[in-house]
């Protein structure tokens, strides 16, 4: 009886000297470390709504609904994997994987992110184009290339607009001297 | 200088060979158009201009120009933003929302790897629409034939050689 108390002592000595093995994660905040890949996080400012993510997610969850001439990016999160493809896949590095981990909510729209674009329509048919950030990307970076693209009053048609277009276009058709 | 696509508007029909003929080439998803204007058709492909705007717009380096001056996408790398589709003077690029990539004409590489001419210029053969030759052989044609020629181009660069017939409606469009 007495070995046996000794024995149980000697033990509770031993873990007494390892001192706290466990975190207080609950009661204190627990940052994840490195790369860890959490909720992901949209930057509108950046982001021209082009549907590179939604092509990418393997979950579906990003959704691109025209209506009227607003253009709309939802996420529902609340089937996300964090496999991060989303911000693999953005062109404008609009998409963020933060580190927060904890997404347990009493509110669905806690899990959902919303952003409205306006809609560019061809300027012959009505047809749409893309967003307004898109065209204005693409004139920017036309303009700002080498060469530089100096018309680019095509931007706002579309294709099949841009075919029948460009026969009147002096920058785009040039007489060969022969 | 690189082969090019010589095209005479006045002579396309809309008969839709060069069409099914790309589409065959491409598995069923073809890059080459028909635009009736008028009463004309513009077999509306791909310039594979010399300063490309969708090679410039594009953000992932899937839009690419390689030696030979063929102007393609890599369906790999493409994230399918469209910026290219928006970029191209001549609507030559659109979006495959099945495979969720911008597609174009690649002037049918494998073909031109063995020496033959692209699938639409193969295809064209009672109208001779489009021709495919080096650029002075078909200024030289041209030439002796006694019409005239534009060039479709964008950014200062060379594109696809065209004949517009004189009745298309300059104007309206």
């Amino acid at each position: 009886m007495l070995k046996h108390t000794i024995s149980e002592l000697k033990e509770a000595l031993i873990c007494l000297e390892a001192g706290q093995v466990t975190l207080p994660y609950p009661f204190q905040p627990h940052p994840p470390e490195g790369e860890f890949r959490g909720k992901p996080v949209l930057n509108s400012r950046k982001c021209m709504s082009c549907g590179a993510c939604a092509n990418a997610c393997p979950a579906r969850l990003i959704s691109i609904q025209d209506n009227g001439s607003i253009r709309t990016l939802s996420f529902n999160l609340r089937r996300c994997t964090f496999c991060g493809l989303c911000r693999d896949a953005c062109p404008q590095e609009a998409i963020t994987l933060s580190s927060q981990f904890e997404l347990s909510t009493v509110t669905p729209e806690d899990l959902s992110i919303h952003a409205e674009f306006g809609l560019v329509n061809c300027r012959e048919c009505g047809k749409v184009i893309g967003t307004q950030r898109q065209v204005a990307l693409v004139k920017d970076k036309l303009q700002t290339c080498e060469p530089g693209f100096d018309d680019t009053g095509y931007v706002d048609l579309c294709n099949s607009c841009k075919r029948r277009a460009f026969i009147h276009n002096p920058a785009l058709l040039m007489e060969v001297k022969a | 200088m690189k082969k090019m696509i010589f095209c005479d508007i006045s002579r396309c029909d809309n008969c839709g060979e060069c069409v099914s003929a790309c589409a065959r080439e491409h598995y069923g998803r073809n890059s080459m158009f028909i635009q009736p204007v008028s009463d004309f058709f513009i077999p509306a492909n791909c310039r594979h201009c010399e300063h490309s705007p969708c090679v410039e717009v594009c953000p992932t380096g899937a839009c690419s120009r390689t030696d030979s001056g063929v102007v393609s996408i890599a369906s790999m790398k493409c994230v399918g933003c469209q910026l290219c589709a928006i970029a191209c003077p001549f609507g030559a690029i659109w979006f495959d929302a099945l495979d969720k990539v911008s597609r174009k004409c690649d002037e049918c590489k494998e073909r031109l790897a063995y020496d033959l001419e692209p699938a639409c210029v193969k295809a064209c053969v009672p109208q001779h629409a489009l021709v495919y030759g080096e650029y002075e052989d078909l200024l030289k044609d041209a030439r002796d034939r006694g019409i005239h020629l534009n060039i479709s181009r964008a950014g200062g660069g060379s594109g696809m050689l065209i004949r517009i017939p004189a009745g298309i409606d300059k104007e309206g469009g």
